[in-house]
């Protein structure tokens, strides 16, 4: 393969391999908040009834 | 409707990404000297360009947060300076990458690339300090006087090729900084990868700030909780 190419080849990788670390990041860190707030939901539902 | 507005850019990015791509692999030629390799740069610089000026409408909107000491401002600039390191790490690595295959080193302390890496360093500080302080107005306050830094530093970065014309990086060769160097057909891609970007961006900080609306109703019922 021509090494020009290869070159080519890892640094559309490497964009879109960052883009993609970020937007699991993202969907980790939303799913953790969602479950902490259904956590201290629970919590305060009780006093509210 | 603030999902319906996200659903309908991130379709428009990828739409607008998947037929740009396809002119810039298949309906471009290969440049004389760099031959494919130079396809890079259609990601490279419109990465720095989004990074860049997230920076600055973050310290704008950090601005706006010390005139008028509502915090949203202050989450925004913090969502737009977060997605803007991303697009800056983009920017190094992709150059990197470029740099290794036509310069035979993966880096040059040269002013551009170095001046870059500072910005970087300057906005991940950013968000560090965000993390290690708790209180919100002390946090937004300082956050405000590093962006402002930071921003200082990314505008040297945009100017650096200008005055230190023999750096290791290449000069100017867009049209608007150098007055019509490069061949239009070669250059309008590039201008559809930085609004492409420029949706991705605008994406990425409605989910941070969906998070921040998430973290915002979590701790007012913790404070509920314990009252």
């Amino acid at each position: 393969m021509n090494a020009n190419f290869e070159y080519l080849c890892y640094g559309l990788m490497a964009a879109w391999l960052i883009v993609a670390l970020y937007v699991l990041l993202l969907g980790l860190r939303e799913s953790k908040l969602r479950r902490e707030l259904d956590r201290v939901r629970q919590m305060v539902e009780p006093r509210s009834k | 409707m603030r999902n319906r507005i996200m659903l309908l850019l991130t379709v428009a990015f990828a739409a607008l990404l998947a037929w740009n791509l396809k002119n810039i692999l298949l309906g471009l030629p290969d440049e004389a000297r760099q031959d494919a390799v130079y396809r890079i740069l259609y990601f490279h610089a419109p990465a720095a360009m989004v990074g860049l000026t997230g920076f600055g409408v973050g310290m704008v909107f950090s601005g706006i947060y010390l005139a008028t000491k509502n915090l949203y401002w202050d989450t925004l600039a913090a969502s737009t300076t977060e997605v803007s390191l991303m697009f800056a790490a983009i920017n190094l690595v992709t150059g990197s990458i470029w740099g290794r295959q036509q310069w035979g080193v993966w880096w040059a302390w040269d002013a551009r690339l170095t001046s870059m890496l500072v910005c970087w360093l300057i906005f991940a500080g950013y968000l560090m300090l965000r993390r290690a302080i708790d209180e919100p107005d002390t946090r937004a306050r300082l956050s405000a006087v590093v962006s402002l830094f930071g921003t200082v530093n990314a505008w040297f970065v945009y100017k650096v090729i200008e005055w230190f014309p023999r750096l290791q990086h290449p000069g100017p060769v867009l049209s608007f900084r150098t007055g019509g160097k490069i061949d239009r057909a070669l250059e309008t891609p590039f201008y559809w990868n930085v609004l492409a970007l420029c949706l991705l961006a605008v994406v990425l900080v409605m989910i941070r700030m969906r998070q921040e609306s998430l973290t915002r109703e979590i701790d007012s019922l913790r404070r509920l909780a314990h009252a």
